[in-house]
């Protein structure tokens, strides 16, 4: 086959795109993606069924309620026997402190005679 | 023969190490009064202190102490060694509420191997009986029990663990009962200057 110089030329020539060419290509380009992310939904479907997924969600939400309401209980707990520590050297310094000064080991100090009857706490 | 008597050996040396770990927890379990017949008062005290706190729970409590607080870094040196702290106090509107069968029970313990009177203070005006007693543990102290028995109270301390003489003596000059008071008091009246 053989091609004149004019049929080169010819061939070669800028031509103008079509009216509808962007719209052409940037709707295959959204076909494109769209079949990506349904082929990709496919396969995270095939392997997570969407009922699994729902039970996953709600075991994460137990877990995170439950975490909180363990760590709050434990706070609790933790301030609570402090507390408890706190009142039970407290009463042992001031039944300490009575002991030593009735029999006379120890000077009566103003921590004593303002102490004289402990603090009790009501149960 | 000479198998038999090394394998002996061996066995011999394996219960002494058995015997000897079993016999530390012993020491320290041994410091712990059974107070279980004073609960009945508690019906009948106008007040009442009641703290139980095991070894576990003393140092779960003691991760909860401010190391910012000086009273607080000293209980938390002291808890450190300790197995068990109990404090079981009454306070009675009326004279004898408590029966002298319920004091003896728990002097009858004291009065046990191990235990030795530090301190004892009688009075038969006011009826009151104070009585210090401690648990030796080598150059440590095992065991303290604090016995405070008047017409109208009776409060018992049993603090079980290991815990040095010094710290008695450390345990009896801070942690007063109104301590956190008159630190607040100290406070107004510092702010009250400043104003």
């Amino acid at each position: 086959m053989h091609f004149s110089e004019d049929d080169l030329r010819a061939a070669l020539s800028h031509q103008d795109p079509s009216p509808d060419f962007t719209q052409r290509v940037m709707a295959s380009i959204g076909q494109a993606s769209e079949r990506r992310r349904k082929a990709a939904d496919a396969r995270f479907a095939s392997l997570v069924p969407p009922a699994m997924l729902r039970w996953a969600a709600a075991g994460v939400a137990a877990c995170l309620l439950l975490g909180t309401g363990w760590f709050d209980f434990r706070h609790t707990e933790g301030e609570r026997a402090k507390e408890q520590a706190m009142l039970a050297l407290r009463v042992t310094n001031a039944k300490l402190n009575h002991v030593f000064v009735r029999a006379g080991l120890q000077h009566t100090g103003p921590a004593e005679e303002e102490n004289s009857k402990i603090r009790k706490e009501h149960l | 023969m000479k198998e038999t008597i090394s394998r002996m050996k061996r066995l011999g040396i394996v219960m002494l190490f058995a015997v000897a770990s079993l016999a530390l927890p012993v020491q320290g379990q041994g410091a712990k009064l059974q107070l279980n017949n004073l609960e009945k008062l508690s019906h009948k005290a106008s007040e009442v202190v009641d703290v139980t706190l095991d070894g576990p729970m003393l140092q779960f409590a003691s991760k909860f102490l401010d190391d910012k607080d000086e009273d607080e870094v000293k209980a938390k040196a002291l808890l450190k060694g300790l197995e068990g702290v109990y404090v079981k106090s009454f306070e009675f509107d009326k004279d004898d509420e408590y029966s002298a069968e319920d004091v003896e029970a728990i002097r009858a313990q004291l009065n046990g191997p191990g235990w030795s009177k530090m301190v004892e203070a009688r009075s038969k005006r006011s009826h009151e009986i104070d009585e210090v007693f401690v648990m030796k543990a080598g150059d440590k102290i095992g065991g303290i029990a604090v016995l405070v028995a008047d017409a109208r109270e009776l409060t018992v301390v049993n603090i079980v663990g290991t815990i040095d003489p010094n710290q008695i003596r450390e345990l009896a000059d801070h942690f007063e009962p109104n301590h956190e008071q008159s630190k607040h008091k100290k406070d107004k009246e510092h702010k009250g200057e400043k104003d």
